[in-house]
């Protein structure tokens, strides 16, 4: 026929790849709360009914890496990379990019566990773990390769969703809720609160991380470009905390405190699914926030992995998600990233991140002066 | 035979030759005369010298011809002494009735202007021709949209022909700042195309991508706007529509006037309305003429509606399939009851049901009217009581597809409605494989793949995501106070511009 | 890379398909009964015969629901054993009740058995629990729609008007086993028994001997009273009104215990004041009632002075038995910092030589 579509050949590739700062801002929101939130309930249930108070603490452990990274982009005309740049020079920044790049790559395979898990759980457990996973992490990597706008308007349009099933839930749950269920405050002891709120540092030191493959930029309509305003890294911050605290203090008055004998993944789950399993109204919105938010948050870590790869070894930032999606699925088919060892990677990682934050704006610092 | 012999491709490049006959052979090459009948070559003498007419039956207004043209013509009897160079202008300026008279270039002018219904003038010894716009093509009058029916605002549609088209949007919004470009879109059979914005309110760089989009087509034929439709969007291979196709003026002009441009072909009764948001493809013109509370409402159903067409197959096979402990005892027990007795699982129900309706469906489009209401019977047969009592559809899977069907209905976008038909199947298989699991993978790879979509380089969903400061007027139709004028891809009067 | 996407996809996709299955090859279970004698434990449920339309006129009522049981040494082979010789697969995330004989109830298998329940069997949380002094399976024979027709819509709202009354309490499976795993409540279960003519009919608060007749034998009156391992006693019906308002809970009651016929109800929530000090605990508990009474001359200070007597019998009958089931530990617990302070305090222990107050703040009207 001789037919030729009229638009040139990947017209909006560039575009697609960068995530612009209102998605970005989104879909950060949805993966740290989600994340954080399952930490806590499903990954260390021996925080019982006090794992809001590891957030708090995890917040605020993490929140010289945020000032820092505030002051690094209140410097440097919004752009936190321009800042990490001029901290550590280019080829540390690349350095650093590559780390966290590979942090995020596990953190997925991670998540990838956690979301094929709770599908078995709740419905398919005489699946095999296999047929659940490859899809799960195809259709993720699918999500991330359509591009940053994509996964992060997507995020904006769950939120939405979101708003109305939690409404639905505190609606038929109301009942259930009883405020002396969050006591004694301090739960099974302030040790044990501060060693996951560890965990949950490097979760808040993914604010950070989001804005570093962030492009800086909103495009409005079509081209006129808006940038990033500095404090949105602090309100982000701050949402983070407020809902995921909200969020697990009323987690908490649902159900009393359990004295379990064995601290599993699916004692959590036990408690928020299953209920999961019982004939209730309320599992259809529990349910459908549950995977969904899980699917976004192991998009999110696979995109923010693939882009910072894309930053340290200047490959397309596709091809990065592609491989480090595949990558992340061949660690979560042979169970290396299951809840101890994820546990355990997230409370040795959360430091490092929080000081790489910090030492980035000190090196700064030394360096204007001298 | 004729003296003289051309080739097709070597005339079309020739300019009007100084004979009569040298002409005609020119013209019998490029229109197979005389096999073709209704090219008609008539010649006459006038003023001493002869001259030729040239046109086709049926798209030229004969009386005209005769009152503006020929009775001048034959009827000058007497001798004028005039050059023959000087023969053309003599006959454009001073015996001519007709208005629209212009002077010809080379054959491949003349023949795209006599298929578009225009007269050309030959003249002995003169290597010039004319044309003369007598046009009378044959278009049905400005009559009630067909597919976008309203109950409250206008009930006019566009017709096949472009110039009363693009009267009725101009009728619609009398503004000076209303501009019309009118490009030659196909590579060999150009059809005419015009492309209408606002200026000031359109951006400047979305006509640009329009005119630059519509200008590379390469296809050789073109009928009208739906091909081309396809040929200038974003996504060729995505699901959902891109570019909004009405048949409605005053639609076309509201869009014009928030900063969308329109595209018209001719012989299409329809205007290309982008950049597009999935919204525009959700919203009815009634909405906006209705008071905000009825607006609201009525939005809101249409919505429901369609979420209910787009996942209620998948839920049904999920919940019973997977999770049927979220279907209250008394519901499951009914449909357990009631699929007793039906032989196929319950996706194989479900599909043979759907394709059922799909076929209804179609078969009404198709269908003659004389023998449309068998097809009523038909249809109550299928999706009815016999299904039911032949034990091949349980009757709750009925209400489902009837549901499902409705709520397809509602939406206001044809277009839209197949693209989710075709999302509704893919939720059905993912919720038949995985139950919830599966239909909550499949959402959240349809909301990643609309969201990162574009139409003409603006974000398919928003101003939801990515958030824009828009009209409020997305989901719920706020009281028109509230409510900007403009969409949020519209220009910025006063706002720095730079390339994206 | 998408065509690449697209093939891969749904070949995945399609391989899942094994999981499902199709609800009409189910046997729902609406109830389950376990009882447990002489070493040996008997699993029974009651499924609906879906396919035969439950309820149909001339027909009889048995034919729409069936009964199956299998006996083992424990729940698991016992189940087993069932779910092979049953004709469809067995599911029961439907149930609606599950009925504990009070024998089980009280044995060294319950909570084991309850603990497998949870975590095997995928019993749900919204399955109430019933203890029957008779066995389980007597109790599940007599359960008929007697007024209604369908089971999965008369247990529930049978409990939960019973409920409303303040004879019986209502617990859930999955309420029930937080809170034998949870740290500070006792948990309560509604007493059930089925009337047998050759029972005494004296005692209006007993199931099992309430002077009455009719079609339907089951009786529902009544708690029984769980403490972290097992059942330890039993609150007839009038003690578990009475219960009612102890654990704060608003009630509404036709107290027929007093002499003449009157109606007791919450004004405002109570008011609990605590005070802990290392080796006592006073707890001084002010209730708000509302008495109707429905004759003239009824002396409210007599009955006032009656109720808080009750009160104090129920307070001690659960110190006897030491289990506090009425929420008390919840407000200890705001005082303590941890866990660990909570349980070395032993709540329980110190509950049992509490120095509790009863007030009554009543307004009458007749």
């Amino acid at each position: 026929m001789g037919v030729r579509w009229a638009l040139t050949k990947n017209q909006n590739t560039e575009e697609n790849e960068e995530i612009t700062h209102f998605p970005m801002c989104a879909l950060t929101l949805v993966a740290v709360i989600t994340r954080i939130f399952y930490l806590i309930v499903i990954d260390t249930p021996e925080t019982e009914n006090s794992g809001w108070l590891s957030v708090l603490f995890g917040a605020a452990l993490s929140l010289p890496a945020v000032i820092s990274a505030y002051f690094l982009m209140k410097k440097n005309d919004s752009s936190l990379e321009t800042g990490a740049c001029k901290a550590i020079g280019k080829a540390g920044f690349r350095f650093l990019c590559l780390v966290i790049s590979l942090a995020l790559t596990y953190e997925t395979s991670a998540l990838f566990t956690i979301l094929t898990s709770s599908g078995a759980y709740a419905t398919l457990y005489n699946t095999h773990k296999l047929l659940l996973l490859v899809p799960t992490s195809l259709a993720v990597i699918y999500a991330c390769t359509k591009g940053g706008n994509g996964i992060g308007g997507a995020a904006e349009v769950w939120i939405r969703i979101y708003i109305i099933l939690y409404a639905v839930i505190l609606f038929l749950e109301y009942n259930t809720m009883n405020a002396s269920n969050i006591f004694p405050i301090f739960g099974p002891g302030a040790r044990s609160l501060l060693k996951s709120a560890v965990s949950v540092m490097m979760y808040y030191c993914l604010i950070p991380v989001s804005f570093l493959i962030e492009s800086g930029y909103s495009v409005k309509g079509r081209g006129i470009h808006k940038r990033i305003k500095p404090e949105s890294i602090l309100l982000v911050f701050l949402l983070c905390v407020l809902i995921t605290t909200a969020l697990l203090v009323i987690h908490s008055m649902m159900y009393p405190s359990l004295t379990l004998t064995s601290i599993k993944r699916s004692a959590g789950m036990d408690l928020m699914l299953s209920n999961g399993r019982s004939n209730r109204t309320v599992q259809l919105p529990i349910l459908i926030i549950w995977f969904s938010s899980l699917a976004l948050s192991s998009g999110y870590m696979l995109f923010c992995a693939g882009r910072l790869m894309n930053k340290a070894l200047s490959e397309s930032g596709r091809k990065c998600m592609f491989l480090l999606g595949m990558v992340s699925m061949v660690i979560a088919l042979f169970r290396l990233s299951g809840q101890e060892r994820a546990v355990r990677f997230s409370a040795c990682f959360g430091p490092f991140l929080s000081s790489a934050f910090f030492l980035l704006a000190f090196f700064y610092i030394v360096r204007k002066k001298g | 035979m004729p003296d003289f012999f051309y080739s097709e491709s070597e005339v079309l490049r020739l300019t009007p030759r100084k004979t009569l006959e040298e002409n005609k052979a020119c013209l019998s090459a490029i229109f197979h005369l005389p096999d073709n009948m209704d090219v008609i070559v008539k010649k006459f003498d006038s003023f001493g010298f002869s001259a030729m007419i040239v046109y086709i039956e049926g798209l030229v207004d004969t009386e005209k011809l005769s009152e503006c043209v020929m009775k001048p013509l034959i009827d000058a009897k007497e001798e004028k002494n005039v050059l023959p160079k000087d023969r053309i202008s003599f006959i454009k300026t001073d015996v001519l009735y007709a208005t629209q008279v212009s002077e010809a270039e080379t054959f491949l002018d003349i023949s795209r202007e006599i298929l578009s219904g225009i007269c050309v003038l030959f003249i002995d010894e003169c290597e010039q021709a004319l044309f003369i716009d007598l046009r009378k093509m044959p278009h049905r009058p400005v009559n009630r949209t067909n597919n976008e029916s309203v109950v409250l605002g206008s009930q006019e549609g566009f017709v096949e022909n472009l110039r009363m088209n693009i009267s009725l949007i101009r009728k619609n919004l009398r503004t000076t700042q209303l501009v019309t470009e009118i490009i030659d879109v196909g590579s060999e059979n150009k059809t005419k195309a015009a492309i209408m914005y606002v200026k000031n309110v359109t951006d400047e760089h979305i006509v640009d991508e329009a005119r630059r989009r519509l200008k590379s087509i390469s296809a050789k034929t073109l009928i009208g706007t739906g091909q081309i439709q396809q040929l200038i969007e974003d996504h060729p291979l995505s699901l959902f529509p891109q570019i909004l196709q009405t048949e409605r003026p005053d639609r076309a002009a509201a869009g014009l006037s928030e900063g969308q441009f329109a595209i018209l072909t001719d012989n299409s009764p329809y205007a290309l309305l982008g950049p597009s948001t999935i919204f525009h493809f959700l919203h009815a013109s009634d909405d906006s003429f209705m008071r905000w509370q009825y607006g609201t409402f009525v939005r809101f159903i249409r919505i429901m509606g369609i979420l209910f067409s787009l996942l209620l197959p998948g839920m049904y096979i999920a919940l019973t399939q997977f999770h049927s402990h979220l279907l209250p005892m008394n519901l499951l027990s009914s449909i357990a009851e009631a699929r007793a007795n039906v032989p196929f699982s319950i996706l194989g129900e479900i599909l043979f049901m759907e394709f059922a309706f799909h076929l209804i469906n179609e078969a009404g489009t198709r269908i003659p009217s004389q023998i449309g209401s068998a097809l009523g019977i038909v249809g109550a047969l299928i999706l009815g009581q016999a299904a039911v009592t032949a034990n091949i559809a349980s009757p709750i899977l009925i209400i489902i597809v009837a549901i499902t069907g409705l709520g397809n209905f509602v939406i206001p976008s044809y277009a839209l409605s197949i693209g989710l038909q075709i999302y509704r199947l893919i939720i059905l298989f993912a919720g038949a494989m995985f139950g919830l699991y599966g239909i909550v993978l499949a959402l959240f790879l349809i909301t990643v793949s609309v969201c990162s979509m574009r139409s003409f380089g603006a974000p398919y969903v928003s101003p939801l995501a990515p958030k824009r400061s828009g009209k409020g007027d997305v989901i719920l139709r706020m009281p028109f106070g509230f409510k900007r004028a403009k969409a949020f891809f519209e220009k910025k009067v006063g706002e720095e511009k730079t390339d994206a | 890379m998408k065509r690449l996407f697209c093939l891969v996809l749904p070949l995945f996709l399609l391989s899942g398909c094994a999981q499902s299955y199709r609800i009409e090859n189910q046997a729902h279970a609406i109830s389950m009964g376990i009882d447990w004698h002489n070493g040996s434990m008997i699993v029974s449920v009651q499924a609906p015969n879906l396919g035969a339309p439950a309820g149909k006129k001339g027909e009889s009522e048995s034919s729409s629901y069936q009964i199956y049981s299998a006996r083992a040494e424990n729940f698991e082979t016992a189940y087993n054993i069932l779910q092979s010789t049953l004709p469809q697969q067995l599911n029961l995330t439907h149930l609606k009740t599950i009925v504990f004989s009070e024998e089980f109830a009280r044995s060294d298998q319950f909570i084991r058995t309850i603990e497998t329940f949870m975590d095997v069997f995928l019993v749900t949380g919204s399955a109430s629990v019933i203890v029957t002094e008779k066995t389980a399976q007597t109790l599940i024979e007599n359960q008929k729609p007697h007024i209604g027709i369908r089971l999965s819509i008369t247990i529930p709202s049978m409990l939960s008007y019973h409920a409303d009354n303040g004879y019986i309490p209502i617990t859930t499976l999955s309420a029930l086993y937080t809170g034998l795993k949870g740290r500070y409540s006792t948990v309560l279960c509604p007493l059930a028994d089925t009337a047998t003519d050759s029972d005494i009919k004296n005692d209006p608060f007993m199931p099992g001997s309430i002077p009455r007749e009719g079609d339907n034998k089951n009786e529902y009156m009544g708690a029984c009273v769980f403490d972290r391992e097992k059942m330890v006693g039993i609150l007839n019906g009038y003690e578990m009104q009475l219960c009612y308002f102890l654990m704060g809970e608003s009630n509404r009651i036709a107290d027929f215990a007093s002499p003449f016929a009157m109606r007791v109800s919450t004004r405002k929530k109570r008011d609990v004041k605590m005070e802990i000090t290392q080796d006592q605990v006073n707890i001084r508990i002010t209730l708000y009632l509302d008495i109707a009474t429905l004759e003239d001359g009824a002396d409210l200070s007599a009955i006032e002075k009656r109720l808080v007597i009750d009160f104090e019998k129920v307070m001690d009958k659960c110190k006897d038995m030491s289990v506090e089931p009425f929420g008390f530990a919840r407000c200890a617990a705001r005082q303590f910092k941890d866990n660990r302070a909570f349980e070395d305090f032993d709540w329980l222990q110190k509950f049992k030589e509490a120095n509790v107050e009863i007030r009554l703040r009543v307004n009458g009207e007749s």
